[in-house]
């Protein structure tokens, strides 16, 4: 089944590459979703990740001409979606919404390192505790935790060692725990 | 995972229905532009030939101008004079005396008639 999906994916990657739009079209059938919520959680704007998601299908059939596949043309479409992203909010100066330093300071005075258990928490206060993360960790943590990749994949998406993604992971996590349970407690 | 946040029932959205047809749209579009894009690229060397084109057609014009200022002179004068004006400059006998005498005789012709 799994080398069947690759062959299939070997398949799509060449007929892109060959013009093909109805092989794109089956990529934004299995993909557009995930491409979508992913650029939803980074940019916290339904209109803009919908353009976003437009912009990245439109420049697919250009940029599949370098694809060297490499690794999975989901995870490919992943890092396209975060560096479009990325390049959005930076062009809107929203430059607090990349600045990972302060999350340590908040972690510390948090419930510490021991993992709780996993809570029923309310959806919309969990969509706020995710929207207190910078649009990088918050990105990565809705990749690793919603969409499951793996660290690996997420080293390749963002360019980083996996020991820096897992520190960065943990932290996420605790932040957003800590918001939650401050948060629950007030509700 | 234990240690994992879960996500599940945070709301999944779909892309609008439209979403697909703009792209294919946008996608077109592009390739029409790429197309205006070829064309205003070579627009400076479509130019420079044209206005080599307009040199060349001036140059053969002007020549051609000449050649039949020549035509002319074929027309209107007679195939002696054509062929002394031709010579001319050929040999070190212009033969201007041989014209000269042959208007005199012509001349004389004329006047005993």
């Amino acid at each position: 089944m799994h080398q069947n999906c690759e062959m299939n994916e070997k398949v799509i990657i060449t007929k892109i590459q060959q013009g093909s739009r109805e092989a794109l079209g089956m990529l934004w059938k299995s993909h557009s979703s995930k491409v979508l919520n992913l650029a939803f959680r980074m940019l916290k704007n339904r209109n803009e990740a919908e353009d976003t998601l437009m912009d990245i299908f439109v420049s697919v059939p250009g940029k599949i001409q370098s694809f060297r596949g490499e690794s999975a043309l989901g995870t490919w479409l992943f890092r396209l979606t975060v560096n479009e992203c990325l390049m959005k909010l930076r062009t809107k100066k929203r430059h607090a919404e990349l600045e990972d330093g302060h999350i340590d300071t908040l972690v510390n005075s948090a419930i510490g390192s021991k993992h709780e258990e996993q809570l029923d928490y309310d959806p919309e206060l969990l969509e706020f505790g995710l929207s207190k993360l910078p649009a990088e960790t918050r990105s990565m943590l809705w990749l690793k935790d919603a969409e499951d990749l793996s660290v690996k994949d997420l080293s390749e998406i963002y360019n980083m060692p996996e020991g820096t993604i897992k520190a960065r992971l943990s932290r996420a996590r605790t932040q957003v725990r800590c918001y939650l349970q401050e948060n629950q407690n007030y509700a | 995972m234990r240690n994992q946040i879960d996500f599940s029932k945070l709301e999944r959205l779909q892309p609008k229905e439209s979403s697909w047809d703009m792209v294919c749209a946008r996608l077109d579009s592009s390739k029409k532009n790429k197309v205006l894009n070829f064309f205003q690229a070579r627009s400076m060397y479509a130019l420079a030939a044209s206005f080599l084109v307009v040199a060349f057609i001036a140059a053969w014009v002007t020549f051609n101008k000449l050649d039949s200022e020549t035509l002319l002179i074929k027309n209107v004068a007679s195939d002696e004079l054509v062929s002394w004006y031709n010579d001319l400059g050929e040999t070190s006998d212009d033969e201007l005396e041989n014209l000269d005498t042959y208007r005199s005789i012509s001349y004389l012709l004329q006047e005993t008639k």
